[in-house]
């Protein structure tokens, strides 16, 4: 019987980047034993974003999120209200224990042989419990050992929450570092009120048969693809997408960069804002009214901060992405859920202000829809691009060649403003390699021992030439 | 007057289903209680125990699968 060989020689994971070259190997995108690994190593230890907690305001309130592949429910308790997550599978035979993407309910309860779970995720019913001789006395319920997996950390971060399998993990503040008051900025309300987001649902969601790291590790920080994806949208005027724009601001000192971390893996574009404060409104809405609710919300804000700089990223400061996959900006939350090596599915989540007036919301909503996804006018020509690039990359020749991330190498440097990052010009891709540095660090760690920021001393930077320090290596 | 509710006639499956917070029911070990919570799913109701064969139980709160439940009726 012939083995199938699924890459070509014995090649540890090591040696699918050459961090001298700048190159990385199509098989990270394209094989499925990677893939598997990716589940095990990456998607079992990082924090990762389940949701919102305006998704469940009252108790009982549930969604059914992701946390990989797999399907996870985020519950608020019915009785102490504390949100909590718990695998969508039941202990007793798989199946999914609920099949709705969203409600409110007393327990769940399985549809398969009744193993029910109350909000908890405890087992507090099964099918024909009461029997002598079967359950009565191999399975008393209440038993914390049958209950529902639940996720071995959780985090509410200014209403964004987050959770992890491993409980070893550090906490998701730590795990975020210098990208913590980044997000903490982009989940305010537009008058920087902490934690002042709803969100619209239901979300938007895509399958893209592509793999995640296509979008998940490049379509942040990547402007060169802005200057020629979106090339058309520009020509055709749209990129005046929310209304006439004929409104200059005063300029704001600020620099941009493109950024990353690469013992955390976070990184983007990245704003520098080099005055105090918040910049001046400038209109730009076409529907009546809304320019003026947000020329109050800012002289608020103003207020708020007129002492502080602003943090970097914040007031469309640009996106940028939390590791393995979500990105994150001023209007936006968007991430990636790895389904298969080559089906990626990405969910699309639009903020407003939770206390902003309906025809304010309803403007933000329309925007969002006119903007994003297969009908808005500027993703469907990145999704032509994501569709296409795993098709013409898992070929027995084209998985032969490199995929190029040179751009920029060893020009990169690291900037007291942003500890720890590397800063690099906007249109490098410092924040792709980045991502590479801590993917490597996952796939090669035993534990979160091994991982920044547990082990303090990690230098998980793979690539050459950042301010003269040499490269971590094997 | 109470109501009795046939949760064991040909549409029983729908009128426990269906039976609503505040009625009384007796279970198949002589247990008594109120349903504190219905989640509709024709598999369980959660009771509030007024009277059980084990004395310890009494004002326990349990979730209790169909066949358990002998009769169902309004307080």
């Amino acid at each position: 019987m012939a083995n199938i060989v699924r890459a070509i020689g014995d090649r540890s994971i090591r040696a699918y980047i050459d961090p001298e070259r700048g190159t990385v190997s199509r098989e990270l995108y394209v094989n499925d034993d990677i893939f598997a690994q990716e589940l095990e190593q990456i998607y079992q230890r990082c924090w990762l974003l389940l949701g919102h907690e305006s998704q469940i305001p009252n108790p009982g309130d549930f969604v059914v999120t992701r946390m990989g592949t797999e399907e996870v429910l985020m519950v608020r308790d019915r009785k102490d209200h504390k949100i909590r997550a718990f695998l969508n599978s039941c202990r007793h035979r798989g199946m999914k224990v609920c099949r709705y993407d969203e409600g409110n309910t007393l327990v769940f309860t399985c549809p398969y042989h009744a193993w029910t779970y109350d909000t908890k995720g405890k087992l507090v019913g099964v099918g024909f419990g009461n029997y002598a001789n079967a359950y009565t006395d191999t399975l008393p319920t209440g038993s914390e050992e049958w209950g529902l997996v639940e996720v071995g950390q959780i985090c509410n971060f200014y209403g964004s929450i987050w959770a992890t399998w491993d409980p070893k993990a550090p906490s998701f503040q730590d795990y975020l570092g210098p990208f913590a008051e980044s997000l903490r900025h982009c989940l305010q309300s537009s008058d920087g009120e902490d934690a002042g987001l709803e969100f619209f649902t239901p979300f938007q969601r895509h399958r893209i048969p592509t793999n995640w790291k296509v979008p998940g590790f490049t379509s942040v920080t990547d402007l060169t693809h802005t200057a020629m994806t979106h090339r058309s949208a520009q020509a055709a005027g749209l990129h005046e997408d929310r209304g006439t724009g004929k409104e200059t601001a005063k300029p704001f000192p600020q620099e941009k960069y493109a950024i990353g971390d690469h013992n955390l893996g976070h990184g983007g574009m990245c704003t520098f804002y080099d005055q105090l404060g918040v910049p001046d409104y400038a209109n730009e809405w076409f529907e009546p009214g809304v320019d003026d609710y947000f020329r109050a919300q800012t002289e608020r804000k103003k207020l708020l901060i007129a002492d502080r700089i602003m943090p970097p990223h914040g007031w469309g400061g640009g996106h940028f992405a939390i590791f393995p996959a979500v990105m994150v900006d001023s209007w936006r939350i968007r991430y990636y859920h790895p389904h298969e090596t080559g089906i990626t599915e990405r969910w699309s989540l639009f903020g407003v202000d939770k206390n902003a007036p309906d025809h304010v919301k309803n403007a933000v909503r329309h925007y969002a829809e006119r903007f994003n996804g297969p009908v808005g006018f500027f993703e469907s020509d990145d999704m032509e691009n994501w569709n296409y690039v795993f098709p013409a990359s898992q070929g027995a020749t084209a998985r032969k060649y490199d995929y190029f991330y040179r751009n920029g190498l060893g020009h990169g440097k690291y900037d007291d403003r942003l500890p720890g990052v590397v800063v690099n010009g906007s249109y490098t891709e410092e924040a792709h390699r980045a991502r590479f540095s801590r993917w490597l660090a996952f796939m090669e760690a035993k534990s979160w021992d091994d991982l920044y920021p547990l082990n303090k001393s990690a230098n998980h930077n793979i690539w050459p030439g950042v301010d003269g320090q040499a490269s971590a290596k094997a | 007057m109470s109501e009795t509710y046939n949760i064991k006639g040909q549409d029983g499956i729908q009128v426990f289903t269906d039976l609503p917070e505040g009625a009384q029911v007796t279970l198949t070990n002589g247990a008594v209680g109120t349903i504190i919570g219905n989640p509709r799913d024709g598999a369980f109701l959660e009771v509030a125990y007024s009277e059980h064969p084990d004395s310890s139980l009494v004002g326990a709160e349990e979730f209790v699968f169909f066949n358990q439940v002998e009769s169902a009726a309004s307080k």
